[in-house]
């Protein structure tokens, strides 16, 4: 079996978990037997006939020409009207009819970006249909030629932020998330091209494991927390995997020693720069959330990587059994992170750390304080009394007439020297530092 | 089968609780080098190593007692499981000591754990400082890897470089860990205290007392981070060697982040961006020479 279609198999099912979570569809659904306000309802079902025939798109890749006219209808429906509206969308999309596998992927992307950039508060929904129409439609191209595929999204982004730079705070920050998928998928196709059976699981677990995480957070709005880039979190499980599926392909791969460190730290930046997105939209989320809430958010950050990897295990083939994926996440260049250890050993510790009755809380500690008499009680918080020993004293002392002479003497003899400015010397030695330690390095 | 099954993991479950102990008793110590020996140094009088000890004791009594709330237990798990990685013990159990060297003990990783986590306990105004600490951590991932190809965590740093001593590799991560040190975001207990003092929290004596304990940790593991980084040789010696090394690589640590604090070249921008840079050409140099 062919590796393109596994691929187009795992998108189809994301679009699918879109279909049934997704809010707008759900009021769609219990409208049929309610009542709910026309408007709401009018726009659920665009939302549901867009998500319904963004997979029939991508049933049909194959049929290029058929493929673009049901994106279009797609996103002009997922969009209510206002997404799709540029002229030159047209050409493109008759450009990808037209040669599918060749400049053609570029006019999909630059229209799936538009409509994403715009997709906005209400229509996040449209932002990830958008992101996932443009991975398979574009499949093909990246798997020709991949590094016009990177090369065609970074002139893309440059082109949108030239566009619409002053449009508010975030704008740089929104495209981040929408760059990352582009750029894994890049990488997996490079790493397939070299031959790199490592790189390709570990570029195709990290574009999972990202297109699942922005598929929930669109689903359960909470959930966009789970993509921040801080460390037991799946997002940066993201941005370390992307990194060294990179990183494998710059220290294997002739000619791509200096871009791949340059792909790498370049996904490390999304993720960071998608992380700052993250904080600020949902930071009220972190504050008041509740303890039900918090149980759900754990069950998903320490399942999510683990099931991830184990389908894009099974998917590509490759890999050694899926025991693995229960202990340890391979980055793409032969590096391990045992993070699901991370979390089976953290779990625990923390539940016995914390405070096991509810109604102990911080009442219970003043009375104690309170109980306990006078100075008794204050005792724990008493310092003894602070020391400084006089024969540590008189050493300083000593140390520091002599540190005072010998300073005397060294400006006398820098008065010699030829170079008089002191940030030349402090260079001069600082050149000869790295002189010693390059050759330490030989 | 059943028996040795049984004494593999009574030894794994051994192997823990001494790195455990080694690391609470390292502690107070790490604390007393980390904050009162510079104040020593100065000439001020501070209080005797013993005072820590004593506190440090108070500090579990009380956990162990009551319990700590969510969030301040999630940030001491954390801060605590970081500390264990870093100091790369292994003391029974070999095995134990590589699968946590090499899987767990990534800079990226456990620096990310360490910024995530003091960010966590104190919110601050610190966005540029923490995104630029970020930066350093990943080119210095970025730079270890282009050294040597395919190692695995600070372990795999220091199998390779008892292999080939003298390695490019061991510049790269030194110039790294200096540059680390330069650019370092943690908080320290005086912008603790200002931030509580911002947020006006009803908090009790307790409460804050912990809080100053937890970041003091996460202090201690940043420290001890730029230590593996600065003598990675040092890093993961098995037996009782380990806990010389670690005590080794925290002074050489806490030594570059107090001298990174008295020559006041945190704010040198440039002087990092060069050390950066110089550790991308050394680990360049080592590649394109293998």
């Amino acid at each position: 079996m062919s590796f393109h279609d596994p691929f187009m198999a795992c998108l189809m099912v994301l679009l699918a978990v879109l279909l049934c979570g997704e809010r707008s569809v759900r009021v769609f659904v219990s409208g049929l037997w309610r009542s709910v306000p026309l408007d709401v309802w009018r726009q659920g079902g665009c939302h549901m006939a867009g998500m319904v025939l963004a997979l029939l798109t991508l049933a049909v890749v194959p049929h290029a020409g058929a493929a673009a006219c049901l994106m279009a209808v797609s996103l002009v429906l997922l969009g209510g009207g206002r997404v799709f509206q540029p002229v030159w969308g047209v050409p493109a999309l008759v450009g990808y009819g037209l040669f599918p596998a060749e400049a053609g992927g570029l006019g999909v992307m630059a229209v799936c970006f538009w409509a994403a950039g715009r997709a906005v508060g209400e229509r996040e929904a449209a932002r990830s249909v958008a992101l996932i129409l443009m991975l398979g439609l574009g499949h093909e191209m990246a798997a020709r030629h991949p590094l016009d595929w990177m090369l065609g999204v970074a002139g893309l982004v440059g082109l949108c932020l030239m566009a619409g730079m002053w449009a508010d705070r975030l704008f740089l920050y929104r495209y981040c998330r929408l760059v990352r998928p582009v750029l894994l998928l890049g990488v997996m196709e490079v790493s397939r091209q070299q031959g790199m059976e490592l790189g390709v699981e570990g570029a195709f677990f990290a574009l999972l494991l990202d297109l699942a995480g922005q598929c929930l957070a669109v689903v359960w709005p909470r959930a966009s927390l789970l993509m921040l880039p801080a460390p037991p979190l799946p997002g940066f499980v993201v941005g370390w995997v992307g990194l060294h599926a990179s990183l494998g392909l710059s220290s294997s791969t002739e000619g791509w020693t200096v871009m791949g460190c340059l792909l790498g730290v370049a996904i490390m930046g999304l993720s960071l720069g998608d992380g700052v997105l993250v904080l600020s939209q949902a930071a009220p989320a972190l504050r008041d959330g509740l303890r039900r809430h918090w149980a759900w958010g754990l069950c998903l950050a320490v399942i999510l990587p683990p099931a991830c990897g184990m389908a894009a295990d099974w998917l590509t083939g490759y890999g050694a059994g899926w025991a693995s994926w229960l202990y340890r996440l391979p980055g793409g260049d032969g590096s391990m992170m045992a993070l699901p250890l991370f979390w089976g050993v953290m779990l625990p510790v923390w539940l016995c750390l914390s405070r096991r009755r509810r109604g102990s809380s911080e009442g219970g500690l003043f009375l104690e304080e309170e109980g306990e008499t006078g100075l008794a009680g204050l005792q724990s918080y008493m310092q003894a009394a602070p020391v400084c020993p006089h024969s540590l004293k008189r050493l300083l002392m000593r140390g520091k007439r002599q540190a005072r002479s010998v300073r005397l003497s060294a400006t006398e003899l820098l008065s010699l020297l030829p170079a008089q400015e002191l940030g030349a010397v402090f260079w001069l030695v600082f050149l000869g530092c790295v002189l010693v330690v390059m050759g330490l390095a030989q | 089968m059943t028996g040795s099954f049984l004494a593999a993991v009574f030894h794994v479950v051994l192997e823990l609780v001494l790195q455990c102990g080694a690391v609470l008793l390292l502690l107070p110590v790490m604390f007393w080098l980390e904050e009162d020996v510079p104040a020593l140094l100065v000439g001020r009088a501070v209080a005797p190593l013993r005072e820590r000890y004593r506190r440090f004791g108070t500090f579990w009594r009380l956990i162990l007692r009551h319990g700590l709330p969510l969030e301040d237990g999630l940030m001491l798990a954390l801060g605590f499981l970081a500390m264990l990685c870093l100091a790369g013990l292994s003391i029974v159990r070999a095995d134990v000591g590589t699968v946590m060297g090499a899987w767990l003990a990534d800079p990226l990783l456990m620096g990310g754990v360490l910024l995530a986590g003091a960010f966590w306990a104190v919110p601050g105004r610190f966005w540029a400082e923490r995104g630029r600490c970020c930066a350093a951590l990943c080119l210095t991932e970025c730079f270890l890897v282009l050294a040597a190809p395919g190692v695995t965590g600070l372990q795999g740093v220091q199998r390779l470089l008892l292999a080939a001593p003298g390695s490019s590799l061991a510049g790269t991560s030194l110039c790294c860990a200096v540059a680390l040190a330069l650019t370092a975001a943690l908080p320290d207990p005086q912008s603790l205290a200002e931030d509580m003092v911002a947020r006006g929290q009803p908090a009790s004596r307790t409460a804050r007392d912990q809080r100053q304990v937890i970041v003091a940790i996460y202090q201690v593991g940043w420290a001890l981070l730029l230590g593996d980084l600065l003598l990675p040789v040092l890093f993961g010696l098995e037996g009782p060697a380990g806990v010389s090394g670690l005590v080794v690589r925290f002074g050489g640590g806490s030594l570059l982040v107090s001298l990174g604090r008295l020559t006041g070249m945190r704010r040198n921008g440039r002087f990092v961006a060069l050390l950066l840079g110089l550790a991308g050409l050394m680990a360049l140099a080592g590649r394109f020479a293998v």
